[in-house]
């Protein structure tokens, strides 16, 4: 059973502050964890603004509290951020952060075990940040960081070359390390998170985003937080409670399939910038799209249906909506489990091509063809 | 079970196919690539299967990018698409399947009669061995049979 602790987290009169319920192990995590021992969950480079490494930077690797608390987040309320890990970086840049105790994020897991880190570095020079989802999962050697998609085994360390940025003198007051402060809001963003394509008639297709679905989100950061100085910078995992089901396609008709995430801003680490998804509103449009090259294929018969309700996840470039408002769109990630579907209804015997495998193997997407 | 070189079956999925009454279905929708060496399989089959019976059992070595596919009647159809080697087909049980090479793969397909308005199983099943290890790959991809019954 979790047992809660409501505190306080103050920073003096200038900023508003924010009840949260964590448990006491959160209210104890300031302190950086052991470097010393614990599974690599990170590694890579740090570089400076010209390229050239950075030496004795501390990267701290960070999880966010659950997207079920940063949601409800108004402006100007800050939240803490738990420590996963720290890491120094040595004459060449390198740094490698291990994971001493996974079984202590448990707080900032989402229900399904998604875990969003993030690898921040701070120094003088600027600072740097990559996000990246992972899951939690009970193994035979107990609890412990496997891949984002819920695949067994531990995952491999993510690898990030974090690459500082200039941190813009700010009129807002500084916040510590080990917290984030909601400041604005990007609003809803249409997302692609689907995608079904035919070269032909004779064929109808149907598309559920369902519940339990999650979709790793291009994450952007910056020093100023002005137009055209955001970058892409990691991915956060975001999950579904609903569903949603697209508009029915017949024939000769490719769509990506879209729905809507909610983008927000935050400050983190000593005044970098951050924009990232924090819930889903749900909304289901579609826009016209050009089918893959697909040669994996198989002969479907008239009468016949084929529905994928799990695929290996798919990277839809430019699949987040955000250009608009800061210069870059962002990627969006997908696959889809048990709640979601592609499913093709053959009138006609045609044939079912994947793009990178077999309909029945690990396809990515799927292309009806002739037969 | 899919720990060996035949791969791990794929990701989940279901195919439906409507039948005509009086008709056997030939189900070559499944194929896998074996990436150790040479390898016997030992039989194939349906995966718990219900309201179906495999008749036949083959594999086909596919050189090209389209598989058997799922048809009706008894193979081979008129036109066996460009690639799948019809003519180097083996019967299932004690086929050897070589180390696969670039794309190849190795087609299964199934003769199933269903015996019931409506038919289900879980995968395809191939056991086999390979280097001195037993092995049993199980395809994810659920199979729905519908005697004259459209599937939705």
């Amino acid at each position: 059973m979790r047992r809660s602790l409501s505190f306080l987290i103050g920073l003096g009169s200038l900023i508003p502050i924010l009840l949260v319920s964590l448990s006491p192990a959160s209210a104890l995590s300031k302190a950086p964890s052991s470097p010393l021992t614990g599974t690599i969950a990170a590694q890579g480079r740090l570089v400076g603004a010209g390229g050239n490494a950075i030496q004795g930077a501390r990267v701290i690797l960070y999880a966010w509290p659950a997207d079920s608390i940063v949601s409800k987040l108004k402006d100007g309320q800050l939240v803490p951020v738990r420590t996963v890990g720290t890491a120094y970086t040595t004459a060449s840049g390198n740094y490698a952060v291990p994971v001493t105790s996974p079984a202590a994020l448990q707080d900032s897991a989402a229900a399904d075990g998604t875990v969003n880190l993030e690898l921040i570095a701070s120094t003088p020079a600027g600072f740097a940040a990559f996000s990246f989802p992972r899951r939690l999962a009970e193994t035979a050697q107990g609890t412990a960081l496997i891949g984002a998609s819920g695949n067994a085994g531990t995952a491999a360390p993510q690898t990030a070359n974090l690459h500082l940025t200039n941190v813009a003198a700010s009129s807002a007051p500084p916040i510590q390390c080990g917290q984030l402060v909601k400041v604005g809001t990007f609003g809803q963003r249409r997302t692609v998170v689907g995608a079904m394509y035919s070269h032909v008639p004779g064929v109808t297709m149907n598309f559920r985003y369902g519940s339990g679905q999650s979709s790793s989100l291009g994450v952007a950061v910056s020093g100023s937080g002005t137009f055209g100085t955001w970058s892409a910078s990691g991915t956060h995992s975001i999950s579904t409670n609903a569903s949603e089901t697209f508009p029915t396609f017949r024939n000769v008709t490719s769509h990506r399939y879209r729905t809507v995430f909610v983008y927000d801003e935050f400050r983190i680490e000593c005044g970098g910038l951050q924009a990232q998804a924090t819930s889903w509103a749900a909304g289901a449009t579609t826009l016209g799209a050009t089918p893959p090259a697909a040669t994996h294929c198989v002969t479907q018969q008239a009468g016949s249906t084929f529905v994928k309700d799990s695929t290996s996840a798919y990277t839809f470039s430019g699949g987040v909506a955000m250009s608009g408002a800061i210069g870059v769109n962002l990627s969006a990630h997908t696959g889809y489990s048990t709640t979601a579907e592609l499913r093709f209804a053959f009138s006609q015997t045609r044939s079912l091509c994947g793009t990178n495998a077999l309909p029945g193997g690990a396809a990515r997407r799927l292309v009806a063809g002739v037969g | 079970m899919n720990t060996g070189p035949f791969g791990n079956g794929g990701t989940p999925g279901e195919e439906c196919v409507e039948v005509p009454a009086g008709k056997v279905l030939s189900y070559g929708f499944e194929a896998f690539s074996n990436s150790g060496p040479p390898a016997t399989i030992e039989r194939a089959g349906l995966a718990d299967p219900h309201g179906l019976r495999v008749l036949a059992a083959y594999v086909v070595p596919v050189t090209g990018t389209d598989l058997y596919g799922v048809w009706f009647g008894y193979p081979p159809i008129a036109h066996v698409p460009a690639g799948v080697r019809w003519a180097q087909r083996q019967r299932a049980g004690g086929a050897h399947v070589p180390h696969s090479r670039g794309r190849d793969v190795t087609n299964v397909l199934l003769v199933i009669k269903p015996i019931a308005r409506t038919g289900s199983a879980r995968g395809v099943d191939v056991y086999y061995r390979s280097g001195g290890q037993h092995y049993h790959l199980r395809t994810a991809t659920r199979l729905r049979v519908q005697v004259a019954v459209p599937c939705r």
